[in-house]
């Protein structure tokens, strides 16, 4: 009986998308999705060690996160899961994770939509693109929000705005921050400047009060401005911040 | 009359405090204005220069310069960013976070400039 399984493991996997998203990790909400998880084992232990990388990464735990995330990987049915590592802030490794499942599921479309945005969190913006040019081929009545903007970082890349090794370094130089400070991602955007063409904002929707957000963003240009590596490209053409979300856009 | 980068971050915390985005919008665009005003002397001394943008900008990150400039030069880059989404992408959401992350990137431009 396979279906069953399967459902079972996809209700998990929107319980953990959830309890990531919620204003407050619940511990005892987590408790639940952990228990759930481990009985999955016997009947799907791939997607078992999915939800238990993300739920030791909802609690930080990025070794006990790496472990089952190898586990997982190491069965043949694996569906590597790049969420947790980008919870963590380990970009790199949730770009490898989403590469890897996008090569088990070539044509499933939640594959692919991961593995160009992980693409485009470690400043792979070339390989994004390329992955963009698949899923327009792929389906082409479906949008991808993000093509354009890649597009244009692409471009500004190649006229020398800025280089993606330097913007990666400031990237996860960023994640780095925001693991130490353990908040959670819920989002990004890229912003292209209207002013100064060929520069970027790169904005991270954080699960933090505008204070929080804000001793983050100072953080960063402290880091910045103390490091000649993350000075690679002078011209600050590519600059992430933190945007705290709280508030959930309302005013309180 | 004249007023000072002092006036304009009062007035982008009277505008953050308001109920609609078009407030939001002003308050990040005055938040930014109120720092780019403050770091002008900041980085040029006392003389009546009259940077633009990208030029303040890139003077405060010289590589030969203080942390603490190169640190407000970003946070401005930051500021200037949400500025822009605030005054030309009026088809996408601006919210209250957007505008307070303004005022904050604001505020601690000034404590640095007020502490050099």
């Amino acid at each position: 009986m396979p279906s069953h399984p399967l459902a079972e493991a996809e209700t998990l996997v929107e319980r953990l998308a959830r309890i990531s998203t919620a204003e407050v990790v619940d511990e005892y909400t987590l408790r639940q999705a952990e228990a759930d998880a481990e009985g999955l084992i016997r009947t799907d232990a791939a997607q078992a060690h999915s939800a238990l990388a993300m739920v030791a990464a909802l609690r930080w735990g990025v070794d006990e996160m790496r472990r089952q995330h190898e586990a997982g990987i190491a069965l043949q049915d694996s569906r590597p899961n790049a969420n947790a590592f980008t919870m963590v802030g380990e970009i790199d490794g949730a770009y490898r994770a989403a590469c890897g499942a996008l090569a088990k599921m070539p044509d499933d479309p939640i594959a692919m939509r991961h593995a160009i945005e992980a693409a485009v969190q470690d400043a792979r913006f070339r390989d994004a693109s390329v992955l963009c040019e698949r899923w327009v081929r792929q389906s082409p009545q479906e949008q991808m929000p993000l093509r354009q903007s890649i597009g244009e970082l692409v471009e500004a890349v190649e006229q020398g705005a800025f280089t993606e090794a330097g913007a990666r370094e400031v990237l996860r130089t960023a994640s780095a921050l925001r693991r130490d400070a353990r908040i959670r991602c819920s989002g990004f955007s890229i912003q292209p400047s209207v002013e100064d063409p060929g520069t970027f904002g790169f904005n991270y929707d954080v699960i933090a009060s505008t204070e929080e957000a804000s001793d983050l963003n100072c953080a960063l240009a402290e880091r910045w401005a103390g490091s000649p590596a993350l000075q690679a490209d002078p011209g600050l053409a590519f600059v992430p911040m933190f945007i705290g979300r709280n508030g959930n856009g309302r005013h309180p | 009359m004249a007023v000072t980068p002092e006036s304009l971050l009062q007035a982008a915390d009277v505008l953050g405090g308001g109920d609609a985005e078009v407030d939001w919008r002003n308050a990040a665009a005055c938040a930014y204005y109120a720092a780019f005003h403050k770091c002008v002397p900041f980085a040029y001394g006392r003389s009546a220069a009259r940077p633009g943008h990208a030029e303040l900008i890139a003077t405060l990150t010289d590589h030969r310069n203080p942390i603490p400039n190169r640190q407000a030069g970003y946070l401005l880059r930051q500021c200037k960013n949400l500025r822009e989404h605030a005054n030309y992408r009026i088809a996408q959401d601006f919210d209250y976070e957007d505008a307070n992350s303004a005022l904050s990137a604001s505020r601690r431009i000034f404590g640095i400039v007020d502490d050099g």
